[in-house]
């Protein structure tokens, strides 16, 4: 569904909330509202499934514009979450998964299963869920119910209003990730307002930067990363840029195979995957062990030379580049194991994330 | 000084000033049940090492001594009183201090004793039930305050039946006027200090000036100044106060954020009303009514004094002839009703919230 703004104002008493904005977002993008708080993003939102109607301009979807409906009929097409989640305290999780759904007057046989395979879509098991109450859930949980809650009637648009930003950051990053891979199936198409940049990036197909009511940059998050418009964009996104851009790419995209020999009943096999002084170590199953330097190896017994691999010195390949170099910056090695259920995938040097990294640099160079 | 005190009054008849009795001097074997009663639990308080056992011994005197305080009365009326005669035998001081005493005491030291909820509530129960059980088997039919009841009783079942109609109507028509207000208070902000102003008014007026007020409108508007229309117009204003309040604090009180995605998932105004903000506001209402029908039992008795009749005429009747046992019939029904209106409230509000907690 693409989403067209025009000249899109919006005064609450002199206060300008919205200064003439003009903007079309694309059809099963996932696009990010970012800015600052008072920017207008919430607002913006909002003007969409004509919660706030604008004081001039138009918003259409799919060239239609959304005055013209039954703001009701327009919603219930419309996927809305929100930050506080907002769930009913007086509904049980499927009650409240099913609003929409029975607004639409679907028959009951229909909306308990839809109700159950939303359970199951956002990682809620529908026997222990279904019939508990908002005030018997995490913060987790009750975001999670949230999102179910969006897409109930499946619509083909979701607006979510800063979703994860009730919870603890650790568990916002597995919301995201969560979410990430639902989109990556549903291919909606998404509107979603944060005022936290780290989200932005790692979530958006595309970006709109808002400050005072205005774009600033609609871009995606690598060349909003690489070429920041104007000086307000560089300063919001951050000197850390380049890391930030390093959280868009994952480990597996950069790691290379890894030298690596098996060490089995204290004898250690031929050193595969390239010559190196450095060595990963696995069982037979290919588990790993630790690593050892070949120039020690002198003696009989490799066991007394290997240093073993602790849990924090070993990174998955799904791990963007950044949570890499930061490992590698904590700890000091120069190259760190990639992981894959377990087992010895590859490896991934310092050396590879700066180039990554430099490419960015190279790029903010350009005219 | 219970055990001194009069605790019984003994009249030759209905007026006459009576002679008292004392557990101590008189009344030996039911002074000395009472003084047995604290010998148990402080023995085993004594020796016992848990911590607890000093306040659960006393818990126990306290729920107790009332019963047999009680159950003596009446067992020493029936004693004293042949059948047929015109002697009173009715409690006095010390029987009221007592059974007092024993409430507050038992209701202050029942969290101290951790016992279980169920406990404390079966303590709770064990007066009530032991005055129904003599009321039921007879054992109090000596005592003055049932002869007074037999004698009247054509008189007190109306004023009964009078008193709740007239506090159930009254609550009723309060619920009606206080929600409505409530609410257009919270629609519109301009109504909310005018409304209020007048409900304040009317609540810090002594309710029998209230009626006095009423009488010359009302009388104006052909409806009568005195029985029981300006009584239910006065003690609905006074209950609307209440249940206009709450009404007005559940609804300016709903997650905001629960309204917006309400709004934002298509609900239309009646929807939203009816599936959200009144589903939500209902229990915060029912309070204000709760409290509303609680006030309304006890206000209803001043309602007898414009002849709107009611269990107020029979206190009003037992002060006006010096029948102390006619007020109390008057008014020990007024506190059983009001006490069990709100343990119907408490029961409703309870079920009710059990599920939701916002």
């Amino acid at each position: 569904m693409t989403i067209a703004f025009d000249e899109v104002r919006m005064l609450y008493g002199s206060q300008v909330a919205l200064d003439g904005l003009t903007l079309t977002l694309a059809h099963r993008e996932l696009t990010v509202l970012v800015g600052p708080s008072g920017s207008g993003k919430s607002t913006l939102l909002r003007t969409i499934n004509h919660l706030v109607v604008p004081t001039s301009g138009t918003v259409t979807l799919d060239g239609r514009r959304v005055d013209s409906w039954k703001p009701e009929d327009l919603r219930r097409g419309i996927g809305y979450g929100i930050q506080s989640v907002g769930l009913f305290p007086h509904h049980t999780v499927g009650k409240n998964i099913a609003a929409v759904p029975s607004l639409l007057k679907w028959s009951r046989a229909k909306i308990a299963d839809r109700v159950e395979e939303l359970l199951v879509l956002v990682g809620l098991d529908p026997s222990r869920y279904r019939d508990r109450y908002p005030h018997e859930l995490s913060g987790g949980e009750a975001q999670r119910v949230g999102v179910a809650r969006a897409l109930a009637a499946d619509p083909p648009l979701l607006l979510l209003d800063e979703p994860f930003s009730a919870v603890d950051p650790v568990t916002r990053l597995r919301l995201q990730g969560e979410f990430l891979s639902i989109q990556k199936t549903l291919h909606k198409t998404v509107v979603f307002v944060t005022h936290d940049v780290d989200e932005a990036i790692r979530l958006a197909d595309r970006i709109v930067l808002l400050d005072h009511g205005q774009v600033v940059q609609y871009d995606t998050p690598e060349t909003l990363l690489d070429r920041p418009a104007t000086p307000f964009a560089a300063r919001f996104l951050g000197s850390d840029r380049a890391l930030k851009r390093l959280s868009r790419r994952t480990v597996a995209e950069y790691a290379k195979p890894a030298p690596r020999a098996v060490l089995d009943r204290g004898k250690l096999g031929p050193v595969t995957g390239g010559p190196s002084r450095f060595v990963w170590v696995t069982d037979t199953e290919g588990r790993l062990l630790g690593s050892l330097d070949t120039e020690l190896l002198t003696g009989t017994d490799p066991g007394a030379v290997l240093s073993p691999a602790g849990e924090d010195l070993v990174i998955s390949r799904q791990a963007s580049l950044r949570e890499a170099l930061s490992v590698m910056v904590g700890t000091g090695a120069r190259a760190l194991p990639v992981v894959e259920a377990d087992r010895l995938w590859g490896e991934i040097r310092l050396h590879d994330i700066e180039g990554a990294g430099q490419q960015s640099a190279l790029r903010v160079a350009e005219p | 000084m219970t055990l001194i005190g009069p605790w019984l009054q003994v009249k030759p008849n209905r007026i006459v000033e009576g002679t008292s009795r004392s557990l101590a001097f008189d009344d030996g074997f039911w002074g000395a049940v009472c003084l047995g009663l604290w010998a148990l639990p402080l023995l085993v308080s004594v020796f016992s090492k848990n911590p607890r056992t000093p306040a659960r011994a006393a818990w126990a005197i306290f729920v107790m001594v009332p019963v047999v305080v009680l159950l003596g009365s009446g067992a020493v009326a029936s004693a004293l009183v042949p059948d047929g005669s015109f002697v009173r035998v009715s409690p006095s001081w010390s029987f009221w201090i007592t059974i007092l005493g024993c409430y507050a005491g038992a209701l202050v030291l029942g969290p101290l004793t951790e016992l279980p909820r169920s406990w404390l509530t079966l303590g709770k129960a064990v007066f009530p039930a032991a005055c129904l059980v003599g009321l039921a088997t007879g054992a109090f039919a000596q005592l003055s305050l049932l002869k007074e009841f037999v004698a009247q009783s054509d008189v007190f079942w109306d004023a009964a039946r009078i008193h709740l109609i007239l506090s159930g109507v009254a609550v009723l028509a309060g619920t009606l006027l206080g929600t409505l207000t409530g609410w257009g208070a919270h629609r519109l902000v301009q109504f909310r200090r005018p409304a209020f102003f007048f409900l304040n008014l009317v609540q810090t007026l002594p309710s029998l000036a209230l009626f006095g007020l009423l009488i010359v409108p009302l009388a104006a508007l052909g409806l009568g100044g005195i029985g029981p229309t300006p009584a239910l117009v006065a003690l609905a204003l006074y209950a609307a106060f209440p249940i206009a309040r709450s009404t007005l604090t559940a609804f300016d009180h709903l997650d905001a954020a629960v309204l917006d995605a309400g709004r934002g998932l298509g609900m239309g105004r009646a929807h939203l009303f009816f599936r959200v903000q009144f589903p939500l506001a209902l229990p915060v209402v029912l309070e204000g009514v709760r409290t509303a029908s609680v006030q309304a039992v006890g206000n209803t008795v001043v309602a007898a004094l414009i002849g709107a009749g009611g269990l107020g005429s029979l206190v009003f009747l037992g002060l006006g002839q010096y029948a102390p046992d006619l007020i109390l019939l008057g008014t020990l029904p007024v506190v059983v009703l009001a006490l069990a209106v709100d343990l119907g409230w408490v029961i409703v509000l309870g079920l009710l919230n059990r599920r939701v907690r916002t």
